[in-house]
């Protein structure tokens, strides 16, 4: 059953994750290039890795280039299925949503029946 | 956690709008890219197999193909700004990347355009020969683009534009120096040609 994700739902995470589904599996996006992408400070942007990070949904590779520190990431294989899931589960919140509002929509409110 | 349809609809709509941007970002990149990798496969082309004494016909064929080239990219630009509506926290379009990336390559040309007025006198005096003066000034704006392309690998840290940079200048100076007969052919196939395959390689998998 798809679940819906507390942690990946934040507005920013949830960016995030969209941003890191859309690479492929070899491919690693760079902590400017995603701050480029999601228009966040650095901070900001820090913040939220190290949250998905703690829960395993994001692989942070820090190396040295020239001396100088860079670091990039990846979703993990954990982070694509959470992240999928937690897709699935807005999705479903939709679905559900749908036949309610159309079963309002074809009945007049019981507010209106009692005025008339 | 309970949250409304509404919530639900929007967090939906921000996850598409961040694929959209991703996959638009670096498809416009290879758009350009095969773009001006067809500019430089013709002109080259027919640097090649017209006349030597050509020098006017070639001058004006490079100056309608940058033209060209610079009308269609305007277009692709236009055409992705209104296809798309990203939300900027700062309100200013130069703070985009896309803008900042076409800048970059405006103010190269016009950087290096004044650079090579300033050496170009002493080039004319170092080739008194006019017709030889198209491979210098040729290998010149190669080694411009191709450090555009490093410029903004490194700037993305993109290692792929890093190496196409390094690729295309390797060419351009092989065929300067060791085969200067075939140097607008192999700019033609090698160096135009590495610009369209990167750029149709880029293209394909976000076609998905």
């Amino acid at each position: 059953m798809a679940q819906f994700n507390e942690i990946i739902h934040e507005p920013v995470r949830l960016r995030l994750m969209a941003v890191l589904m859309n690479l492929t599996d070899e491919t690693r996006i760079s902590f400017t290039a995603l701050k480029e992408v999601l228009e966040v400070t650095d901070g900001n942007l820090g913040t939220h890795l190290s949250r998905l990070e703690e829960a395993g949904y994001i692989l942070v590779e820090k190396t040295f280039v020239n001396k100088k520190p860079h670091t990039y990431l990846a979703v993990t294989a954990r982070g694509r299925s959470a992240f999928s899931e937690h897709v699935e589960a807005l999705q479903k919140i939709l679905q559900v949503s749908l036949p309610v509002a159309q079963h309002r929509a074809a009945r007049p409110t019981e507010g209106m029946q009692g005025a008339t | 956690m309970n949250i409304s349809p509404e919530e639900a609809q929007e967090a939906l709509a921000s996850v598409q709008q961040v694929r959209d941007r991703t996959n638009q970002t670096l498809s416009r990149g290879a758009l350009y890219e095969v773009l001006w990798g067809t500019v430089w496969v013709v002109g080259f082309l027919i640097s090649q197999f017209v006349p030597s004494n050509s020098g006017t016909v070639l001058s004006w064929t490079w100056g309608a193909l940058g033209i060209l080239g610079g009308i269609i990219s305007l277009g692709i630009g236009v055409a992705f700004a209104r296809q798309t509506s990203v939300p900027r926290t700062s309100g200013s379009w130069f703070d985009s990347s896309e803008a900042r990336f076409g800048l970059l390559f405006w103010a190269l040309v016009i950087y290096s355009s004044v650079l090579f007025a300033i050496f170009l006198p002493f080039l004319l005096h170092a080739l008194p020969n006019g017709q030889a003066i198209g491979l210098p000034l040729s290998l010149w704006w190669v080694v411009t683009f191709s450090f555009g392309f490093a410029a903004v690998g490194l700037w993305f840290r993109l290692s792929q534009l890093i190496g196409i940079g390094a690729v295309v200048t390797a060419i351009g100076l092989l065929g300067y120096y060791l085969l200067p007969g075939d140097y607008y052919l192999l700019m033609a196939l090698f160096g135009g040609g590495t610009l369209v395959v990167h750029g149709l390689y880029w293209l394909h998998p976000w076609r998905r």
